[in-house]
């Protein structure tokens, strides 16, 4: 692979963390949906638990963990994956340019003749690639896995799944790399997103409790990926849209304001 | 040498603060086209932070500034294009060798020959195939000089270029920026010592708290340099024959032993003494440093490396 641009060189220096990231996600992939059959086993019991503690199931994101489209949207695409790939875009977003600029590597690049422009847009778009990465690792394992864990769950089904947590993903990282490029400061670009993190997925879990609370979810990418059931209805345009609208939107106030800043002071 | 009479670098009424930290209040400066310039002063005088602002890293928040005839705030990419930069920190952490490094900042720049890459690896002894990451500080420092001169810009900015390197690899460095000066080229260059910069610098610049406090031509500052000369001869000699010559003071004859100091030219010392047997001659070399600060000090003693509030440099 040829070092040929920022984008590139970027991902090439981020090669060996890319890669330790779609093996921990691939392998908690693998773990969890193992369990599957199981799981199916014991289905009965399971049910029976759920109806006693309804509102613990809902907290926990447990809807039916008694087919396997309910049982992968609760455990992997419910809480897992989504998790795992927001932690990766987020450190992934914040070595972006916050990471970069702190270590003093960004001065050296925009010291030769590159704008602003170029260098923020291709971060981003290898944050995108990064998330889509791990979103195809997702899906390969599960279509892998399959047949012979007998989901029965079709594979365009398991992409739009796979999609959407990529785009949770995707979201976090955007609002990491783009307060970064606001800031230009590690700590508020990994702590900021990691905190909107939290909100968004307890705004999509345990807030769902309280009925004054239930507004946070509006704020939550979690819902706008999970709530459609992507796994039972497959990519769902206008969520699909709002999930790609939220890390276009931090881009361009994270290069709005890139370009005018000060770098490094 | 000014072959050129627009200016490389022209900067008027510089400012530049950070919140409440004034860190440029009003720098003027000039440096002429093939001219090597010195830019000297204390950390956190300045220095780093006029660099930035030519290199549009940072935007002034007023003033004027003119690079190879255009504006680094509107025109910086084409600028930079002509404008090689060592920064005064460099980060290398990556695992990769030096040269892909100096290859991707080479596509950066629209590919550079690697033929000059090897030259100047080179001459500054730099193995190409160990990864950055664990080069020492003087070898980072040579992957930066490299990349600064790779691709032969007709402007070089270099934020205190000889730190790290021992004194052999100095020269080296000094001997690179004369050839450069030699074919027209430009070099700004940041110490905090003028002894490190004197014997290649055409003009210096003194900043200090934000402002330029000295400004000084090199070549009129080495003729207003004193230095002890002590001559021994074969015979006694007579002080008062010296002591009338052009630029010599203080003459005294001790036997066979004349001390005296010069300012500026030995020549007459030199052709007087040349009509006795000569047996011996010392010159101390003339600390210009000392004199420098001292015309601008008003005899307040050499300066320093103080200024209290310094934070952003």
């Amino acid at each position: 692979m040829p070092v040929r641009d920022i984008f590139g060189k970027f991902l090439m220096d981020s090669r060996r963390g890319i890669l330790g990231w779609m093996i921990g996600v691939g392998a908690v992939t693998a773990l969890y949906s193992s369990f599957w059959p199981s799981m199916e086993a014991s289905g009965e019991a399971m049910r029976a638990f759920m109806e006693q503690m309804p509102r613990l199931a809902e907290s926990m994101g447990w809807s039916d963990l008694s087919t396997a489209e309910g049982y992968l949207g609760s455990t992997v695409f419910g809480l897992l994956t989504p998790i795992l790939v927001s932690i990766a875009a987020i450190a992934f977003g914040t070595r972006a340019v916050a990471g970069e600029e702190e270590e003093g590597a960004l001065e050296l690049v925009l010291s030769h003749p590159v704008s602003r422009y170029r260098v923020i847009l291709q971060r981003f778009a290898a944050l995108a690639v990064f998330v889509a990465l791990l979103g195809a690792t997702i899906w390969v394992v599960l279509v892998a896995l399959g047949p012979a864990l007998d989901l029965g769950i079709p594979v365009g089904r398991l992409a739009a799944a796979a999609l959407a947590t990529a785009l949770i993903g995707f979201c976090y990282g955007a609002l990491a790399l783009a307060i970064g490029a606001i800031t230009g400061r590690r700590a508020y670009a990994i702590g900021g997103a990691a905190v909107l993190a939290v909100v968004g997925y307890l705004g999509n879990t345990f807030a769902l409790q309280q009925e004054e609370l239930e507004w946070m979810r509006f704020l939550s990418p979690f819902y706008y990926a999970l709530d459609p059931e992507p796994l039972i209805n497959g990519i769902d345009a206008g969520y699909t849209a709002v999930l790609v609208a939220i890390p276009l939107a931090l881009a361009a106030l994270g290069t709005a304001r890139f370009a005018r800043r000060d770098v490094l002071v | 040498m000014t072959a050129d009479p627009l200016p490389v670098i022209s900067c008027r009424g510089l400012t530049k603060s950070y919140g409440r930290h004034r860190a440029l209040s009003g720098v003027d400066l000039t440096v002429a086209q093939g001219d090597v310039f010195g830019f000297l002063g204390p950390n956190g005088a300045g220095k780093t932070t006029t660099i930035r602002i030519l290199l549009d890293l940072i935007r002034r928040d007023s003033g004027e500034v003119t690079l190879l005839g255009g504006d680094p705030r509107r025109d910086g990419v084409r600028l930079r294009r002509d404008i090689g930069y060592l920064p005064g920190e460099l980060p290398m952490t990556s695992r990769r060798p030096a040269r892909e490094l100096l290859t991707f900042l080479g596509r950066l720049r629209g590919g550079v020959d690697r033929r000059e890459i090897e030259a100047l690896a080179e001459r500054f002894g730099l193995d190409l195939n160990r990864p950055v990451r664990g080069l020492s500080k003087g070898n980072k420092q040579k992957v930066g000089l490299v990349q600064a001169f790779m691709h032969r810009p007709r402007l070089l900015i270099l934020d205190e270029p000889t730190s790290g390197l021992d004194p052999l690899l100095q020269q080296q460095f000094l001997d690179l920026v004369r050839e450069v000066r030699a074919e027209g080229r430009t070099v700004f260059m940041s110490s905090h010592v003028l002894s490190e910069v004197q014997d290649v610098a055409d003009q210096a610049a003194i900043i200090r708290a934000g402002r330029i406090v000295a400004l000084e031509d090199m070549d009129d500052l080495r003729e207003r340099a004193l230095r002890r000369v002590t001559l021994t001869f074969a015979e006694p000699v007579d002080a008062e024959e010296f002591s009338r010559l052009e630029h010599v003071r203080d003459a005294s004859v001790e036997g066979t032993t004349l001390t005296c100091t010069v300012e500026g030219s030995p020549d007459a010392l030199v052709k007087a003494a040349a009509s006795h047997t000569v047996l011996g001659l010392t010159s101390e070399e003339p600390d210009l440093e000392e004199l420098f600060f001292t015309h601008y000090n008003n005899g307040r003693g050499p300066a320093p490396q103080e200024e209290g509030s310094d934070a952003g440099a």
